[in-house]
């Protein structure tokens, strides 16, 4: 086997290897760079397939003659290339091959969607820059050889190891700062189909040259690396390179001893005020019941031991279900809040508005136990009113009973908490609003205002009550008062007239008929006094019922 | 060059340890897999080994209680009543290599028991009246065993077919539909109404109750008053003829004397015209002087 051919088959076999390569870790991390890369493999493999192909094709195809006669363009062209010499053959083929792979890419990544999720970055990245060292070592080999047996294809492929080389490294860079959470995979590869469109611009312009006998060699990535180099230069006149080259050890000194100590500062952490601290230790927690506190500590330096705090003094609110906005009133008929409405009991619907305070009491078990703990106590918070809520009624939640049952949900909500180890403790249950719907509302104010009406209408009925049995009362104890004074006047008056009586008679025991005599004549003066008398005197004739008669019948005719 | 080459020796075994060593914390799974194959399951922190770069691979899963939701699902129950339940659960991965196999994602596992928790809630609810659910008698409501039933029956599938287990389910909120919540609203309306008239009746039948209650007592007052009042004055009646019984039947004729006198004195007055003959007793004297 000839060297040419020989070299053909390495340059085959390992672009080969590179490429399945390259095809593996697209499969492993989803890269669209990668995915570039490797279809640019496939096509380098193709370049030197055609490259292997023409070498074998240099000695069996034979040169076309020229016509005599008057011969087409299309014709005339197709001569032309067809007695290019194998290698200018290649070479063209390989330079307008890279040509449109470069626009390729180029386009694709210019309207490329949103970036993708890329797995294995780091590992990619590493294989990557072992594969440009691989295109690295073929570059030499090719270009080596292609210059000592002075085939120009050999060259151009080595040339493409090269270009593939610069490739593969920016890739690689774009996967490592991809992995730092810097993407930057768009800019990076179309800086890498910038270099290839170069190379097979730069491939093409040389093999033409070749072709028409001239064996000057013009590089464009020279010219490109010239223009770097005057830069470069620039750049070092100026006084902060030379005081680099000046200081370049101490410098570099200073750089490393300031790694050394950002490492060491990884030993040391602190725990701020209202927080509290477990310390990992390669993965297990080292002070499961006495969190770290406050303070500066120390530990292992990174990555043996980590630190994680919490803001375990700091009471957190949670509001659940119809909660609202603070400078919002709560006034049953304005709407307000997001009006999840609950069910009581006796199937009434009602805005509930509850606000939980708690506060991390174990860092340990609120990290290790709990993803979401302050989750894991909405939804329970939020089961447990709404099973208590469905077994109560609404004047029972909402007025009779609000305190007790909030209290009660407090340590039961607590109990349930601590059984799934949620590392919470609930500091407040607080009932801050509970109204029935808006639409409701007037006739639940309605009910409220028939309360008061049937409290006024009670009052008015008491009142009169009051006024009507006191004044009955009061007259009872008249007529009862003027009955016992009745009572006793009849009897004083009885025992004063006895009293009178006996006294007359004890004087009438002595005298009967005078006294006797004596009491009627008084009596008469008494009796006669006041009264109208007539005295007649019966030997004038005049008789007692003539005098009656005159008086009644026939009234005034008697003169006095 | 040997320090190049030492340098770039530490480098590449750095390289090498950062690739292939891994930490497991304490609140975490994790299964060692080669090219997709598992080939360890770690379940305790510590610090592991692996093939290096991409040869290993690490898959962690978390071990604490994940919690979510299920989308809110209209039932049947088995009085006809719709409902509308939403329920919380909080679950976590207890066999890690089989949900790496089966589900693979803590999204997927939501979804999944989701799905699984929703289906049990069809079967396990359409058991049930509303009057479990919502009842002022709290011995009617069966919340807990509907809870329970549901977390068994889907755990004894979950654990087995996924390798997760929900620790706590429970419903979390309860509501109509929306046709239904206008007729409860309805409903609602009208009994507070009747409920606002109920109040204010019994508010007047009390009232009224006071008001004839009072008019009762007061008269009754004054009966008993009354009563009393006539009972003392018979007692004052009585005792005061008693009095005169003793003292006037000592002397009859001239208790009759003097009563006659008495009453004389009481009979005759201003309105009485008395006719009197000069021959009377009174005037004797009279016509004895004139003689």
């Amino acid at each position: 086997m000839s060297t040419k051919r020989r070299a053909a088959w390495i340059s085959v076999v390992v672009v080969s290897l590179i490429t399945i390569t390259k095809f593996i870790f697209f499969s492993l991390s989803g890269s669209a760079a990668v995915l570039s890369e490797s279809w640019h493999g496939f096509s380098d493999l193709l370049t030197s397939l055609f490259v292997l192909i023409f070498i074998y094709r240099s000695k069996k195809s034979k040169p076309l003659p020229s016509p005599s006669g008057e011969e087409s363009l299309i014709k005339k062209v197709f001569r032309l290339l067809w007695n290019i010499d194998s290698d200018n053959k290649a070479a063209l083929l390989i330079s307008a091959l890279l040509f449109i792979i470069s626009i390729t890419i180029f386009l694709n990544i210019l309207f490329y969607p949103a970036a993708i999720k890329v797995s294995f970055p780091l590992e990619t990245g590493v294989t990557f820059v072992i594969l440009s060292i691989g295109s690295y070592f073929l570059y030499h080999f090719q270009s080596s050889l292609g210059r000592s047996v002075k085939s120009a294809a050999i060259v151009a492929d080595g040339m493409h190891s090269k270009a593939d080389m610069v490739i593969a490294l920016m890739t690689a860079l774009s996967l490592f700062l991809y992995y730092f959470n810097i993407n930057v995979d768009r800019y990076i590869g179309l800086l890498t189909s910038f270099y290839i469109f170069i190379t097979a611009i730069e491939m093409m312009i040389n093999t033409i040259l070749s072709i028409k006998g001239d064996s000057t060699h013009i590089s464009l990535t020279n010219i490109l690396k010239k223009g770097w180099s005057y830069t470069a230069a620039y750049l070092l006149k100026t006084p902060l390179l030379s005081l680099w080259k000046r200081y370049k050890k101490r410098l570099l000194f200073t750089v490393l001893l300031s790694l050394l100590v950002g490492y060491g500062s990884t030993a040391f952490y602190t725990v701020d005020t209202e927080r509290s601290a477990i310390l990992l230790r390669i993965g297990k927690v080292v002070n499961k019941t006495e969190p770290i506190a406050p303070g500066l500590h120390l530990k292992y330096p990174w990555p043996i031991d980590r630190v994680i705090s919490y803001t375990s003094a700091v009471v957190y609110s949670l509001a659940i279900a119809n909660t609202t906005q603070a400078d919002t009133a709560l006034i049953w008929s304005v709407e307000h809040g997001d009006d999840q409405y609950f069910i009581s009991g006796d199937n009434n619907f009602f805005m509930p508005y509850i606000v939980v305070n708690y506060k991390i009491k174990d860092v340990y078990t609120y990290h290790t136990f709990n993803k979401r703990p302050y989750k894991l106590l909405e939804k329970i918070t939020m089961s447990y009113i709404t099973r208590i809520f469905a077994s109560n009624s609404f004047y029972d939640i909402a007025v009779f009973q609000r305190k007790e049952w909030a209290s009660t949900a407090k340590k039961e909500i607590q109990q349930r908490l601590d059984n799934l180890n949620s590392g919470i403790q609930i500091v407040d249950f607080i009932l801050k609003d509970i109204h029935p719907p808006v639409s409701i509302s007037k006739s639940y104010e309605a009910v409220i205002a028939s309360y008061q009406k049937q409290k006024e209408l009670i009052n008015s009925a008491q009142k009169y009550a009051f006024i009507h049995t006191s004044a009955s009362q009061g007259k009872a104890h008249a007529i009862t008062t003027q009955a016992n004074t009745f009572a006793l006047v009849a009897t004083y008056q009885a025992e004063g007239s006895v009293a009178r009586y006996l006294g007359k008679l004890a004087s009438y025991k002595t005298a009967p008929k005078l006294i006797k005599r004596l009491l009627f004549l008084e009596s008469a003066k008494q009796s006669l006094t006041s009264s109208e008398k007539i005295v007649f005197d019966p030997k004038t004739g005049l008789t007692r019922q003539f005098l009656y008669n005159e008086k009644f019948l026939f009234k005034g005719s008697i003169k006095k | 060059m040997k320090k190049i080459v030492g340098i770039l020796t530490f480098m590449l075994l750095l390289t090498l340890a950062y690739f292939s060593l891994f930490i497991v914390n304490e609140s975490e799974y994790a299964i060692v897999t080669q090219f997709g194959h598992p080939v360890s399951i770690i379940e305790t922190p510590g610090l592991y080994l692996k093939h290096p770069g991409f040869l290993q691979d690490i898959k962690r899963f978390d071990k604490r209680v994940e919690v979510a939701e299920t989308q809110p699902i209209q039932l049947l129950l088995k009085d006809k009543n719709p409902v509308v339940l939403t329920t919380y659960f909080a679950w976590k991965v207890k066999k890690p290599l089989l949900f790496y196999q089966s589900i693979g994602t803590i999204e997927n596992a939501a979804i999944k028991l989701n799905d699984m928790l929703n289906a049990q809630m069809g079967i396990i609810v359409g058991e049930y009246k509303l009057e479990n659910l919502i009842n002022t008698n709290t011995s009617m409501i069966k919340t807990a065993e509907i809870n329970n039933r549901i977390k068994e029956l889907t755990n004894s599938s979950s654990i087995e077919n996924y390798g997760i287990s929900i620790v706590s389910f429970a419903i979390d909120r309860i509501t109509y539909p929306s046709t239904v919540t206008k007729a409860v609203e309805e409903r609602m309306k009208s009994e507070r109404q009747k409920e606002a008239a109920k109040i204010r009746a019994e508010g007047k039948e009390h009232a009224d109750k006071l008001r004839a209650d009072a008019d009762r007592e007061a008269k009754g007052i004054i009966a008993t008053a009354e009563k009393e009042a006539a009972i003392v004055r018979g007692e004052g009646e009585k005792k005061a003829l008693s009095i005169y019984s003793k003292a006037y039947s000592k002397e009859r004729e001239f208790f009759d004397f003097t009563k006659s006198l008495e009453a004389y004195e009481t009979i005759l007055n201003s309105d009485t015209t008395l006719i009197i003959s000069t021959d009377s007793e009174l005037f004797k004297y009279l016509e004895k002087t004139k003689r």
